[in-house]
């Protein structure tokens, strides 16, 4: 058990006050509102920031363990070292000693209390208590009619929206619950004119909040209102309006970027991968690059309302394995821009050795595991790409969702995919980056299977990574089509 | 105490992961140039060096590092999230191989060494994390020049080539002591990441540490300062 004692030197140590802590059954997750970077931590490492909250501000060397005089020096430079790299990531802060009393009357409980042992009771299990994200449809009403929306089918079952005082009661399970983030998607959220209070209320109550909007041109007056309560605005780029009117687009998109960044948002932009935009991609890159765009996530291509054009933009395994090759190239042409990569293409990044994925948190599928997708009327489904009648597991409003989350049997099915005799037994089963990739499920055959798009070659890699040959590139889908 | 995983959030932070190899014994033909080149656009070797980087997350040299280490290259060092590879490479006979072998280990995060043998050819790894302070004194070669024309002409063809890029380096005098049997760069790394495993008792009726390699003046220097570099878990 960790205690905190007392000594005459050394610097001092505060929890940053953007930092949020949740106890998990591994140990813990901390989580900077500010930059968005999430740390998992074990129980130690956990007990440590439990302990300097409760403190308030700790001498550095006044930390200690129980079992201090046993361990050995190892421990304690380990410990060391773990208490820079929280500085480096702005987890602790160090105030200097003149900031102490600063620090104090703002709350914070000083150095001169007496030290309480706090008792730990750690959970037990092997998911999280509750979801990192949830991934939040506010409403399917949209006033733009992108062909390869992969929401609108989803209107047909699920079209009822809640109004504002059961919205804000959703805001208020979700912060109750422990959750860290409130990404708010649709439809188009900016058609809801309460958007702004809610993600206002959901910022006091604790939570960073996302906005996806399909617009290009956002009026200042909206991003005005939207910054007292967003924090991450990302655009779903209308690539087919960007090819077609490149100047104009270019410029309507660079003057909400840097419109949204004089309001204090962080901006990113969803590309959906489909073959129309794989065809341009480099093109397209350069101009959301001269657009000012420094994040840009690269979407997997999920199935629209149109077969026919399912079947036209979705790119092959082949296509994947070009995008594959380029996109270093184009990383390379564009370092100022971060690319992140969604989920369901988490093949692309296979290659990585295990323990390199491991500690930089990529864990492949996030459906039921870090997430949890709403709808509209509150219900809960295991992910926003996993939305029909059969996978409802709930609704937020109505049921216990922390029950729902761990004991649903829709949940756990997609939370513990990779333990089915489906998966072990297929080609992504027995790869060597299964625990960091797996594939997305809403593309697996018969949902449980091997990804059929993944462009793993034909032979076994060097780095170790058992590469197999699909034959059949057909995507059936299980749901939603 | 340790931290599990680190995601970065929405600030527009991202790292890179780069490689550089070195060929000691002997220098690479226009054919096998041409053939490293094939795997990146970007690449461009020299009769001794080649540098990769990928900038986007996941991505990695196509078909992974090792095969360049069978074919071409000696030493090659490779950074990822501030995770280190070393690697040495070079021809043993079965006896030696077995030699080597005894030496792999998976200490603590998965740091420590492999051991992998493809005929003749063994390739050593070493996982390991490094000092911030020892990076920076290492790495203050200058590739670019070391790809100008006159950098190609004095890249010779002799058989104990030296680069100025100060890990290479190391790597290559481990290397030469590794290749005359000499061990004891790989029983530092187990000392920094290995005896944790033995003392928390893991895999206790499995484990057993590599033999203890006999000690000597000679080629200390570079041992310590390899233990130096080797950031303690």
């Amino acid at each position: 058990m960790l205690r905190i004692r007392f000594a005459s030197y050394a610097r001092y140590l505060k929890l940053s006050d953007g930092v949020r802590l949740r106890r998990e059954h591994f140990g813990g997750i901390a989580f900077e509102t500010r930059t968005g970077t999430m740390l998992e931590l074990d129980r130690e490492g956990v007990d440590l920031l439990l302990a300097i909250r409760e403190r308030g501000v700790v001498r550095e060397d006044d930390i200690s363990d129980d079992s201090e005089a046993t361990s050995s020096r190892r421990s304690a430079n380990q410990r060391a070292k773990v208490v820079v790299q929280l500085l480096a990531l702005g987890i602790l802060e160090s105030p200097l000693p003149s900031d102490l009393a600063r620090c104090s009357s703002d709350g914070y409980a000083g150095v001169a209390e007496r030290p309480q042992s706090h008792a730990i009771s750690w959970s037990a299990g092997t998911g999280l208590s509750a979801p990192e994200t949830a991934h939040w449809a506010i409403t399917y009403r949209c006033d733009a009619r992108c062909p390869d929306c992969y929401a609108r089918p989803n209107s047909r079952h699920f079209a009822a929206e809640l109004d504002t005082r059961d919205a804000l009661r959703i805001v208020d399970v979700l912060a109750d619950w422990g959750v860290f983030q409130l990404a708010i998607g649709g439809g188009e959220p900016l058609l809801r004119r309460d958007l702004p209070m809610l993600a206002e209320y959901a910022r006091q109550r604790g939570l960073v909040v996302h906005v996806t909007t399909g617009h290009h041109q956002l009026p200042l007056g909206m991003l005005n209102d939207l910054s007292g309560g967003v924090v991450v605005l990302q655009i779903g780029i209308q690539h087919d309006a960007l090819l077609q009117n490149a100047e104009t687009e270019t410029v309507l998109l660079s003057q909400s970027v840097h419109a949204a960044e004089d309001q204090g948002l962080h901006v990113g932009v969803n590309l959906m991968l489909s073959n129309t935009v794989l065809a341009s991609f480099e093109r397209l890159i350069a101009m959301l690059a001269r657009a000012g765009l420094k994040s840009i996530t690269l979407l997997r291509y999920k199935p629209p309302a149109e077969p026919a054009r399912w079947r036209r933009e979705n790119p092959s395994r082949e296509a994947m394995g070009d995008l594959e090759q380029l996109l270093p190239e184009v990383g390379a042409r564009h370092p100022e821009i971060a690319f992140r990569i969604d989920c369901a293409a988490s093949f692309l990044q296979r290659r990585l050795p295990p323990a390199t994925a491991h500690l930089a948190g990529i864990r492949g599928c996030a459906a039921a595991n870090r997430i949890l997708a709403l709808v509209p009327d509150g219900s809960i489904f295991p992910c926003s790409q996993l939305i029909h009648p059969d996978l409802r597991a709930g609704n937020i409003l109505t049921d216990d969702p922390g029950a729902i989350w761990t004991d649903s049997a829709i949940m756990m099915k997609y939370r513990f995919f990779r333990e089915g005799s489906n998966f072990r037994e297929s080609k992504c089963g027995v790869c060597a980056a299964r625990s960091y990739c797996g594939g997305c499920r809403l593309f697996a055959r018969d949902a449980w299977g091997a990804e059929p798009e993944c462009p793993a070659g034909q032979r076994t890699q060097g780095n170790g990574e058992l590469d197999y040959e699909d034959t059949e590139h057909s995507t059936r889908l299980h749901v939603g089509s | 105490m340790r931290i599990l995983s680190i995601r970065r959030g929405f600030t527009s932070d991202h790292s890179s992961t780069s490689y550089e190899f070195l060929a000691v014994d002997k220098p690479l033909t226009r054919e096998a140039r041409e053939k490293v080149k094939a795997l990146s656009r970007r690449v461009r070797p020299t009769r001794r060096r080649a540098h990769f980087i990928y900038h986007a997350d996941g991505y990695d040299i196509p078909g992974g590092w090792e095969p360049l280490m069978c074919e071409y290259y000696d030493v090659m060092y490779s950074e990822s999230y501030d995770w280190w590879t070393l690697v040495m490479a070079f021809d043993a006979p079965e006896e030696q191989q077995e030699e080597i072998a005894r030496y792999e280990f998976y200490g603590v995060d998965d740091l420590g060494v492999r051991v992998s043998t493809h005929e003749s050819r063994v390739i050593v790894t070493i996982h390991c994390r490094l000092e911030a302070g020892a990076v920076g004194c290492l790495l203050g070669d200058n590739y670019e020049e070391d790809w100008s024309e006159e950098g190609e002409e004095e890249e010779g063809n002799e058989a104990t080539f030296e680069t100025d890029d100060a890990l290479l380096s190391l790597l290559t005098e481990i290397r030469k002591q590794l290749v005359n049997r000499d061990y004891r760069a790989l029983y530092a790394v187990w000392e920094v990441y290995g005896c944790e495993t033995e003392e928390e008792g893991e895999d206790e009726d499995e484990f057993e540490p590599p033999p203890a390699p006999p000690k000597k003046r000679a080629g200390q220097k570079v041992i310590d300062q390899l233990r130096e570099m080797l950031e303690t878990p």
